[in-house]
């Protein structure tokens, strides 16, 4: 059932970012070719301004449709939570026969595969742009100093927290997404102002989760005092230390995210109050 | 195993008035149910709990044994009173969904139900008329092979003709081993098809008969002990 509700969902919201995408990759590929008209122009006062004019407008186009897409994305994550489970086809996703955590977790995927396709699409029209002779070059170069540094200590360590970082920037994603998905189902619990009231409980939830983080921290700061710190941290290497914040900053994001998602959860199978 | 719904007990409190207020309902396989009362009664109260859109303040609901989940929203189709539809799809692709969720959706009584009210199923959802994506969203509710329906005022918004082919529908589809509850202020249009009542007034349940016994008892039709019960 999962897979069926991610089917029809990915359908529900390619119609919106495909064509964004294509425009993404349409406006970094115009200005691309702009760039081999730029040699030919050093002699001609007209045709200079005149291409300055036209860049200008390209450069400034292909911003604005990285923003808009980025935009977007944040922006159907939401209205297709509204919109599909606490509006009017909330009656019929409802009285599917599928668990609301199905219905929660389908969005959810739909929502992280999104975001990250809409970096993804960023970043390769970024390289579109810089495509020339010598890119190919500086990777190669790039990618053997690459291959000889991860070999080293050091470059294990590094690679280590990269990979920490990705999987925190992950789950960072995944917890803000169901952040706001709580909100929205606890706003959609009054019969009334259901996105004001949406608004302010993800002020409160932010505001609640700020003042745990910052207990977290202070009752830490409290038990690895300055004592036990230098007794310890001669035996310990630095990247310990940075694996160790990692790891806790991920294991922090997951627990909300958890939490997040029983109360979302909750309110959806027990609390639902469609008009 | 006759008994197809089991209400116990179950009530619906909102802080603002307590919506719904049961004593016992069992209602068994095979009957054609009016569920009758005035607007803000709990009609649609009671039929969300059924259909699992409203969880009970207290008491319990079986669907065939089963407590309202997903094993009963297999088995239960609901007509709401609102359009469900979204705006993206084509009447085709709606089809698809219903026949990828539910195994008892029957594709071809519905195209064939679709052909005959000349809707296209190229059509776009968002381009319809109300009453149009009413008759298509009938269609896909009559088209499961259900034990239960629950139809939520399926005629309050609809022509007259439009009407009696609805409530032709709603009898060529009967089997004996389905139950269909009607919820309507409509009673005389209806009255003509259904098996028992249930008056509610005010979330009480005030009678459950059937219309047999009202015309021999009563001697009435449905709709004059309707305006007799709620009289304003």
């Amino acid at each position: 059932m999962l897979s069926k509700l991610l089917k029809y969902e990915l359908k529900a919201t390619a119609r919106w970012f495909l064509p964004m995408y294509a425009g993404v990759f349409a406006l970094a590929l115009i200005n691309r070719l702009l760039l081999f008209f730029q040699p030919y122009l050093n002699h001609n006062m007209l045709l200079s301004r005149f291409y300055e004019l036209i860049n200008g407008l390209t450069i400034l186009g292909y911003i604005l449709v990285i923003f808009a897409t980025f935009a977007l994305t944040f922006f159907i994550m939401l209205h297709r939570f509204y919109k599909n489970l606490l509006g009017d086809e909330g009656y019929l996703m409802f009285t599917l026969p599928v668990s609301s955590s199905q219905l929660v977790i389908s969005k959810l995927i739909t929502s992280c595969l999104w975001t990250i396709a809409t970096i993804v699409v960023t970043l390769s029209s970024i390289f579109i742009l810089l495509v020339n002779e010598d890119l190919f070059s500086i990777l190669n170069w790039f990618f053997k100093e690459i291959t000889r540094v991860i070999m080293t200590y050091e470059g294990i360590q590094a690679t280590l927290i990269c990979i920490e970082l990705i999987v925190l920037m992950l789950c960072s994603l995944i917890q803000g997404i169901l952040m706001m998905y709580t909100a929205l189902a606890l706003g959609g619990t009054r019969s009334g102002h259901k996105i004001l009231y949406s608004f302010g409980f993800y002020m409160l939830i932010n505001f609640a989760m700020q003042v745990i983080t910052s207990i977290v921290i202070f009752v830490g700061g409290m038990i690895l005092d300055n004592d036990f710190i230098a007794a310890v941290s001669s035996n310990i290497p630095p990247y310990v230390i940075i694996h160790f914040l990692m790891l806790s900053s991920i294991i922090i994001a997951i627990i909300f995210s958890v939490v997040e998602f029983i109360v979302t959860n909750y309110v959806l199978s027990k609390k639902l109050n469609l008009e | 195993m006759n008994m197809l719904l089991e209400c116990q007990g179950i009530t619906k409190a909102y802080p603002s008035k307590q919506a719904l207020n049961f004593t016992n309902l069992t209602i068994d396989r095979g009957r054609i149910v009016g569920l009758l009362g005035p607007n803000g009664s709990g009609k649609t109260t009671l039929i969300k709990m059924i259909s699992g859109l409203l969880v009970p303040s207290s008491g319990s609901i079986l669907i065939n044994g089963f407590p309202v989940g997903i094993e009963t929203k297999k088995i239960v189709s609901y007509l709401p009173e609102r359009t469900y539809l979204n705006s993206w799809m084509r009447v085709s692709d709606i089809l698809k969904f219903f026949s990828d969720f539910y195994a008892n959706f029957n594709m071809n009584k519905a195209v064939d139900m679709l052909k005959r009210l000349n809707i296209n199923p190229q059509d776009k959802l968002k381009t319809m008329s109300k009453g149009t994506k009413e008759k298509v969203q009938l269609i896909l509710v009559m088209s499961r092979d259900a034990d239960l329906y629950l139809l939520d005022e399926p005629i309050g918004g609809v022509d007259p003709a439009a009407r009696d082919y609805i409530l032709d529908t709603i009898i060529s589809n009967y089997n004996e081993n389905a139950t269909v509850i009607i919820s309507t202020h409509l009673i005389s249009d209806i009255e003509k098809i259904l098996d028992d009542v249930l008056f509610i007034q005010n979330g009480n349940l005030v009678m459950a008969s059937s219309v047999d016994e009202i015309r021999e008892e009563h001697k009435k039709s449905v709709d004059e002990l309707f305006r007799e019960v709620f009289k304003c």
